[in-house]
């Protein structure tokens, strides 16, 4: 007999699991599927060449703009990468103790790692193999009908000399794509983004391991209750100040006013710093504010949400994560939004066409950062269901326990929306400034005149509502398992 | 005694013979009672007012005379039972009286000893009674009394454990 | 029957011994230099009140937890500085452990909970179950092959997690309040099933038991308070006790 478990073994045991691990598996393979498709589309607008087109959308047709949509589809991945965090957290309690058993069954911490590995490996390969074959499908199937024949504008730019162009634009009728379904992507590139994809969320969840393997008597008897730090939090509002004052330290530093690849750098650290700060800070935040409320509420359904968020202040962050930096991101996106608006000419639709686009993308990815919510509500009635039974048989109305249930996603959620898209804001306006100039007029005739860019509230106000209301509205339609998870019977459970 | 054989009377008329009988009956696993005390019971019983002859029952043997409980003795009867044992009114066993002399008479040194042995006699007991309960070989009335032995002799040994513990504190606080 | 007469114990036999144990949690001392031996085959009971640090004793003896201070030996082999791929490896094949509760995987069937230890050692699956069958069986519950462990009785879950400690034939079973969660009657009869056997397999018992009632089912008693072994010396036994 060799030392180690057969590799059907290791296979065996990471696929023999609940319901809740089958849940897991399926949304993870759904989700990198999602993110696959996202990934290759992203790709296949980098891979336009000048044979290729021509295209209804002026987005697609002025080369110049490709490096913009593909970071739009890549960052559109972000969400979607976040989400299939999440869905890694579905009956991770579960899980954990599974492993914590299989340890104490006599597993290494090697083998634990090769079953996870597995199991993850398993559920994100086959969701890329799915998303990559689903492209290609589409790529495929889309191809004719997504041709048609119809008005585009067609650029042609000619060198009249060595340092002067002339660039020429004129309406011509002929086949045009709605969709890039003529780009022949290299196959590398397929494999490239169907093998990192799976490797990624691999990795990610080996990462996540640690407390299983480090300690599985840990797991089998006591829960995790650090206190959250403050320091992220201090990060977060460094970096929102240091950006909403940014265009006031160039010009008295001195250095240029235009995008140099330093200033981006710093620029770019400062975003980051504060996104980080953020992530990590709305775990301290929904302690606080749980703390604070519990101390003080006479609601019970408050009350009990706040208790629960001040217990375990991690576990919603983690949820809530990604619905702020998209807010954080949509905040920003309205300052830019309101600058351009400002200084280029109304008359000229395509700006507005495109920020109305760039708009679409981030509503979607609300609803995707939102699903994460869902995820983690549905996950959370599921787990906790012990908890809540017994809650019920004690007499708390089921009414109570789905409102304490909504509270608690987003109690801490309200105020740090509010908090991120203003930082999107700030940091925007600090960057951009306040004020720009228009050139009105003939040529040597021209008016240079100084606007000041109006803060976008309605804008503002939408994001900030549509945010929450999203986040609601998933959570709620979560709330569905609070009935099966209240049935007396589940006060045995012991998962 | 004059309790029981009141109850065993309640229930029916009964001759001398015929109580002890019944009384051998009642509780098959006691002590059986001598004919010669049942009479002398009956005779006090008779005495006092609480039991009355009855008729002389002749048939197929020699005289015997039947007793029948009287009202005052019925009322005897339940006024027994309705009074309360008193739960364990004085406590000396002799493993307690040992202790306490111990420690009042030795020191508690002497007294945490003895009780060290003490248990280490116990549980080789315990062993021994364990390992018949666990022999399959054993009958079901040897299980069931092992089983007996087992609880009480657990009973002694956690107030051994309780009492180590107790002197041990009464050590530290007189050796601060 | 004379010592002298016994042939001394060879180097390699599966004597798990410890010296100079020391081990607290955080600033509490859990263990203070404690020493101890079992030989082959032996039952011993390691009692004490509730925080004496009998667990942590059988924790460190099983390489569970890592002693602060001190050595466990295991057949002439020192074991408490080897890493945890080790000594998991360990726990699968010459050591079995059995807790109070919570050990079997609940999305198991009996079987196939009794047969892990011997599927990550590379068993194939067909003879790893057929090996787990006759080892459910042993312990009484074969009809339990096929059930999972959250339709079972306390005291059947712990027969089954039983056969899985005993399935690789171990030198020792490390038993850690074995009984605590069982009514009487199913836990006499688990640790009738345990003594009987590790003593038709040679296996070496160590028993953490609070219940005198338990440590009866041992051969002998480690009485450990506060963190010490308990008692004068001279009156804790070394070497065989039966």
């Amino acid at each position: 007999m060799s030392e180690r478990p057969r590799t059907a073994t290791i296979v065996w045991l990471g696929a023999r699991g609940g319901r809740a691990d089958k849940a897991r598996i399926l949304a993870t393979a759904a989700v990198t599927a999602v993110a696959v498709v996202g990934l290759l589309s992203a790709a296949c607008v980098a891979w336009i060449g000048p044979g290729d087109g021509p295209y209804t959308s002026n987005l697609l047709m002025e080369p110049g703009l490709h490096p913009g949509v593909v970071i739009a589809l890549v960052l559109l991945t972000v969400p979607v990468l976040a989400l299939s965090g999440q869905c890694a957290r579905i009956g991770a309690p579960a899980r954990d103790r599974r492993l914590a058993a299989y340890r104490l069954g006599g597993a290494t911490p090697r083998d634990v790692v090769r079953i996870v590995g597995a199991e993850t490996g398993l559920a994100a390969g086959m969701g890329s193999v799915l998303g990559a074959g689903l492209f290609l499908l589409g790529r495929w199937l889309l191809d004719g009908p997504t041709t048609v024949v119809g008005t585009y504008t067609k650029t042609t730019i000619r060198n009249t000399g060595p340092d002067s162009q002339s660039i020429l634009r004129e309406d011509v009728v002929g086949r045009v794509h709605l969709l890039p379904t003529d780009v022949s992507l290299p196959w590398a590139v397929v494999a490239v983004v169907a093998v990192s994809l799976p490797l990624g969320t691999v990795l990610f969840s080996w990462l996540a391991l640690h407390r299983v393997v480090v300690s599985p008597f840990g797991v089998v008897r006591r829960a995790d209750v650090r206190p959250p730090r403050a320091l992220p939090a201090a990060f977060f509002v460094i970096g929102t100040a240091s950006l909403a004052v940014f265009s006031r330290i160039r010009s008295s530093s001195g250095l240029p006013n235009e995008a140099v690849p330093s200033v981006v750098a710093v620029v770019v650290a400062l975003f980051l710093m504060c996104g980080v700060g953020m992530i990590l800070g709305i775990a301290a935040i929904s302690s606080f504010v749980g703390a604070f409320v519990a101390s003080r509420t006479s609601s019970p359904a408050l009350l009990i949400a706040a208790r629960r968020l001040a217990a375990a202040p991690y576990t919603s962050s983690r949820a809530n994560a990604v619905i702020l930096l998209v807010a954080m991101i949509g905040g920003a996106t309205q300052g830019v939004r309101a600058n351009i608006l400002v200084t280029t000419d109304p008359a000229d639709t395509f700006y507005l066409d495109t920020l109305n686009l760039v708009n679409v993308v981030l509503m979607i990815a609300i609803v995707l950062a939102a699903t994460g919510a869902l995820v983690h509500t549905a996950d959370t009635v599921v787990t906790s269901r012990q908890n809540l039974a017994s809650l019920a048989a004690a007499g708390v109305p089921r009414a109570v326990l789905r409102r304490s249930l909504l509270l608690e996603s987003l109690l801490p959620l309200a105020p740090a929306t509010v908090l991120a898209t203003a930082a999107g804001m700030l940091a925007v306006r600090g960057v951009l400034g306040t004020t720009d100039t228009v050139t009105h007029g003939p040529f040597r005739h021209q008016v240079i005149e100084v606007v000041h860019i109006p803060i976008p509230w309605i804008e503002m106000g939408i994001l900030i509502l549509g945010t929450l209301a999203t986040t609601a509205l998933m959570a709620w339609a979560a709330l569905t398992f609070v009935r099966r998870s209240t049935d007396p019977r589940e006060l045995r459970t012991t998962a | 005694m004059k309790h029981v054989v009141l109850g065993l009377l309640a229930l029916g008329d009964r001759h001398g013979y015929d109580v002890k009988r019944q009384y051998e009956a009642r509780f098959p696993a006691a002590k059986p009672l001598a004919a010669a005390q049942v009479y002398a019971t009956l005779e006090r019983l008779e005495r006092d007012g609480l039991v009355a002859q009855g008729g002389v029952d002749r048939a197929g043997g020699p005289d015997r005379t039947s007793y029948t409980a009287t009202p005052a003795g019925r009322a005897e009867l339940h006024r027994w039972l309705s009074e309360v044992e008193p739960p364990l009114p004085y406590v000396g066993a002799a493993l307690l009286t040992k202790v306490t002399l111990a420690v009042l008479v030795a020191d508690d040194a002497a007294a945490a000893g003895y009780l060290r042995r003490q248990r280490a006699a116990h549980l080789d007991r315990m062993r021994e009674l364990t390992r018949l309960k666990s022999d399959p070989a054993s009958s079901l009335a040897w299980v069931l009394a092992a089983d007996y032995a087992l609880n009480h002799l657990d009973a002694d040994l956690q107030w051994i454990d309780t009492a180590m513990i107790r002197t041990a504190d009464l050590s530290k606080e007189m050796r601060p | 029957m004379s010592r002298a007469s016994q042939l001394p114990a060879p180097a390699t036999a599966a004597t798990i011994s410890a010296r100079g144990i020391v081990k607290s949690y955080g600033a509490t001392p859990a263990l203070r230099e404690v020493s101890f031996r079992a030989e082959p085959g032996e039952i011993v009971a390691i009692t004490g009140p509730s925080g004496s640090g009998k667990s942590t004793l059988l924790l460190c003896l099983a390489g569970i937890l890592q002693p602060e201070a001190g050595e466990v030996w295991f057949a002439g082999r020192r074991i408490d500085d080897a890493g945890e791929e080790a000594r998991s490896r360990m726990r699968r094949t010459v050591f079995g452990v059995l807790f109070q509760f919570g050990q079997l995987v609940a999305e198991l069937t009996a079987a196939e909970n009794v047969a892990l230890p011997l599927l990550l050692s590379g068993a194939r699956r067909r003879e790893a179950l057929a090996v787990a069958r006759t080892g459910l069986d042993r312990v009484g519950v074969a009809d339990l092959a096929d059930v999972h462990p959250s339709q079972m009785s306390g005291g059947q879950a712990q027969r089954v997690a039983m056969a899985r400690a005993l399935v690789t034939r171990p030198d020792v079973l490390f038993a850690d309040e074995p009984t605590g969660a069982l009514d009487s009657l199913a836990g006499e009869q688990v640790l009738t099933e345990l003594t009987r056997a590790a003593r038709q397999g040679g296996t070496t018992v160590l028993l953490v038991t609070h219940e005198a009632r338990v440590a009866a089912y041992a051969d002998r008693e480690l009485s450990l308070r506060d963190g010490v072994v308990d008692g004068p010396a001279h009156e804790v036994e070394y070497g065989p006790g039966r």
